[in-house]
């Protein structure tokens, strides 16, 4: 019974390209690549997953509403900066890191505001707060690393729980359940595939299509405040260039490997989850095979490209 | 180009699920006549010409130029022919100009150099075609500037351009003024003369009397009639097109209460709405019939609130007071289906569950977090795939894997769901099968009964003769008359929106 549950869980929510795109990677991985599944490794993977895993399911929240987010992550360094400031002068984490949420919120609803209400593309803005968000932490920092993070942040988020668990798996796993619970069971999540799905039907159904769309961006930057914390945790610094432009790349394939469309109205947090495993063992891989970064980012970049074609093949 | 003299389309049948569009139908045009097609929405007019334009292959029957048979896979193929369509809906590249969009499929190229376009050839070129079509619009011009009308002459002169020796007119009228519907009309003369084979669809009957020669007429999919217009009377023509055997009118549903329920004053917006005022009756169907262009939609969308408006306000009559009510407000009452289900009427990609409580999910929600009750969804799109004998696997199924009209009928469920007090419907069972349709109509005709209002716009005239208590008639943006009960009848209504009496 549970077993036939979740193969219709998996068939029915376009799961099943994602899911055995992971479990075929990770049996060709585990045999032809050395070390890659002792438990070390697989744990450096999940913590990585732990990572990007809020940039991503910000993400999917927004492609399903049918737009993008470019920027959330440079809003992470303007997050990290910001909120680092404060943590080092204060001394406390509570407050550093509540700032860290507020300077993503505040970048969620300046996309948000632009793209629900004032009707502006989705790419245009969000390229634009990319931009705006890098330069405001450059700016800020005068270019300079910020040290001394509180310990109790360090060893919070680098804590391996029960003596093996990455702090940000357990994080990540948490915000999973929470923002799937919260997509696929309440009305507000329903709105928001619904606006997605087609914005005209939308409108006329009496969604409110302004407010899921506002909505979506807060998430998705709040999501980078998170990263923002947990990153600031784990590299013991806070930087004008938290995430690498690539990983942006990673986020939009991940999303899109999960069945999210970039037409919208599909998607799912645990399909951008698996898909962002995919990503980052592929990651992974290269990294212990030795693989220069250079030519790694070639091949990520055709996965990319061929995960988009994916997009249009599925939509045929 | 060669230069054909007859086309001939013999005994042609289409048929497509569930509908026979087209039964045994034949037509003949010969150089140098204009021949009309006439028929209501439905009756086949764009089936058969999409047969002859290569975007549809008919079941039996061929299509003969200058008596040889031609096979038509393609609409190129139909070009390649001498065939050209002048639509109701233009194409063209709205950034380039005039001369650009003449030539767009075979611009000039410059003798040395062969990939670049020579720009003074093209714009002599345009000046020559244009000249000949005795128009002075400046091909240098961008085509966005120009009016509806002149930019059905810059079609025209595109089909020319090509050489093209059979023209197709699409209702090409129906959104143009008069002074340049007149333009249009001496075109369409002048191609005659220099012999071009000419097919002018139209529903305006009296276009149809002054342009032609010869018509024919279509109805559910048949040639009823063809002749010539000097033998025939308007009357005759308006028989063939309505149907001989007047349609009586045996309604289950008549309203007799006439109880006030909703008041529109003064929905103007720009040329589109002209000050338009009326009422709707609880439990009554209101007919609003219009031709395309008339401003039907226009109406809809500005009564709901979804168009912009220059004025316009609504009252509620409850409990014997009148109040004014918000557009938005008067929106949560309503059920509203769109003329075209595929643009803003449906979730595509999503499951029948899902579209049927789309416009009902508060009620579906529990508790501080509104969490949606899915079991009850699925129970509730069970019953409406029930009642309203939904065919579809199951209630999972996408709404991009059912027909026509089952689609149609999964967003009256959507409606009913909602349970409105008011239902406005905007063609209902536009591209829907023939028992779909029957099944629709009743279905409207039992919400009135239970009290609901409805408000039908549909240019099937049929349809609104046979559903509503009382019709409104739309032209240019106004009411111009008003029918109710066993006054509403086909051929008043015809010839009223053709405009021969008021």
């Amino acid at each position: 019974m549970i077993i036939s549950n979740f193969k219709n869980f998996i068939l029915s929510n376009n799961l099943t390209i994602p899911f055995s795109i992971c479990i075929i990677a990770a049996i060709i991985f585990s045999f032809t690549v050395p070390n890659f599944s002792d438990l070390r490794n697989i744990l450096n993977i999940f913590e990585q997953l732990g990572v990007l895993g809020f940039l991503a399911i910000g993400m999917t929240f927004v492609m399903i509403s049918g737009g993008i987010d470019l920027s959330s992550y440079t809003t992470v360094s303007a997050a990290a900066v910001v909120g680092a400031t404060v943590m080092v002068a204060t001394e406390s984490v509570f407050l550093g890191s509540s700032v860290m949420i507020l300077v993503g919120l505040f970048f969620g609803i300046l996309n948000g505001i632009a793209i629900a209400y004032l009707k502006m593309i989705p790419f245009i803005v969000t390229l634009s707060t990319m931009v705006l968000a890098q330069g405001f932490a450059i700016w800020f920092t005068k270019a300079q690393s910020i040290y001394g993070l509180p310990d109790g942040l360090i060893y919070f988020i680098t804590d391996r729980v029960f003596g093996y668990l990455p702090m940000p798996a357990i994080l990540i796993s948490f915000a999973a359940i929470i923002s799937g619970y919260f997509l696929y069971y309440t009305k507000k999540g329903r709105e928001i595939y619904l606006t997605g799905s087609n914005e005209l039907t939308a409108e006329i159904s009496n969604i409110n299509i302004n407010l899921s769309k506002l909505l979506v961006y807060i998430i998705s930057g709040v999501m980078a405040g998170i990263t923002a914390i947990v990153l600031s945790g784990i590299v013991e610094t806070s930087t004008t260039s938290m995430v690498r432009d690539e990983r942006l790349m990673d986020i939009i394939a991940a999303t899109v490997i999960g069945g999210a469309s970039l037409k919208g109205g599909t998607g799912s947090i645990i399909g951008t989850l698996l898909g962002l495993l995919f990503i980052t063992m592929l990651g992974n891989v290269f990294n212990l095979l030795g693989v220069s970064p250079f030519i790694a980012i070639v091949i990520k970049g055709l996965v990319l490209v061929a995960v988009v074609g994916l997009d249009v093949f599925r939509n045929k | 180009m060669k230069n054909s003299s007859i086309i001939e389309m013999k005994t042609i049948t289409k048929t497509f699920p569930g509908v026979i569009a087209l039964d045994n139908v034949s037509l003949k045009a010969k150089s140098g006549e204009i021949v009309g097609l006439v028929g209501v929405n439905g009756a086949g007019k764009s089936t058969l010409m999409n047969i002859l334009g290569g975007v549809y292959k008919a079941n039996k029957g061929s299509i003969f130029i200058d008596e040889k048979e031609v096979e038509f896979n393609y609409p190129s193929d139909a070009t390649r022919s001498g065939i050209s369509f002048i639509h109701q809906e233009l194409n063209y590249f709205a950034s380039q100009s005039v001369a650009e969009n003449i030539f767009m499929s075979d611009l000039p190229m410059n003798k040395n150099i062969s990939f670049i376009i020579s720009k003074s050839k093209l714009f002599q070129d345009a000046q020559k075609i244009l000249k000949l079509l005795d128009s002075n619009i400046d091909p240098n011009q961008a085509i966005e500037e120009l009016s509806v009308g002149e930019k059905q002459i810059i079609e025209i002169a595109r089909a020319l351009s090509k050489g093209n020796n059979i023209v197709i007119f699409d209702e090409p009228s129906s959104s143009l003024s008069i002074s340049e519907k007149n333009k249009l009309f001496a075109t369409v003369n002048s191609l005659k003369k220099e012999g071009k084979i000419i097919i002018y669809i139209s529903h305006f009957l009296n276009e149809i009397q002054s342009l032609c020669d010869r018509f024919y007429v279509l109805r559910n999919g048949k040639m009823v009639g063809e002749g010539y217009i000097k033998d025939s009377s308007k009357n005759e023509i308006i028989k063939l097109v309505a149907g001989k055997e007047v349609i009586l009118k045996n309604k289950i549903h008549l309203n007799e209460k006439k109880e006030k329920f909703i008041e529109f004053q003064n929905f103007s917006y720009g040329e589109k709405l002209k000050d338009i005022n009326f009422f709707l009756n609880k439990g009554e169907i209101l007919g609003i019939w219009g031709l395309m262009g008339s401003g039907r939609t226009e109406l809809l969308r500005s009564l709901l609130g979804l168009d912009k408006k220059d004025s316009g306000e609504i009252f509620v009559y409850e409990d014997q007071n009148s109040n004014p009510i918000s557009p938005k407000d008067f929106r949560k009452r309503c059920g509203f289906v769109t003329e075209n289900r595929r643009v803003d009427g449906l979730f595509l990609g999503e499951s029948i569950i899902k579209n049927i409580t789309s416009s009902n999910l508060l009620s579906y929600s529990e508790g501080k977090l509104n969490i949606i009750n899915t079991k009850q969804e699925v129970k509730d799109a069970e019953f409406f795939i029930n009642q309203l004998a939904i065919k579809t696997p199951n209630s999972f199924t996408r709404l991009e894997n059912l027909s026509g009209g089952n689609q149609q009928k999964v967003i009256f469920g959507k409606w009913l769901n909602k349970k409105p007090e008011i239902l406005i419907l905007d063609e209902p069972t536009r591209g829907v099968d023939v028992e779909a349709k029957q099944e629709i109509a009743s279905l409207v005709l039992s919400l009135a009964r239970e009290g609901v209002s409805v408000i039908l716009v549909s240019s099937e005239l049929e349809e609104i003769v046979n559903m509503s208590d009382r019709v409104l008639v739309l032209r240019d943006g106004i009411f111009c008359h008003e029918a109710a009960g066993n006054l509403i009848n086909e051929e008043s209504l015809m010839s009223i929106s053709l405009g021969s009496k008021r």
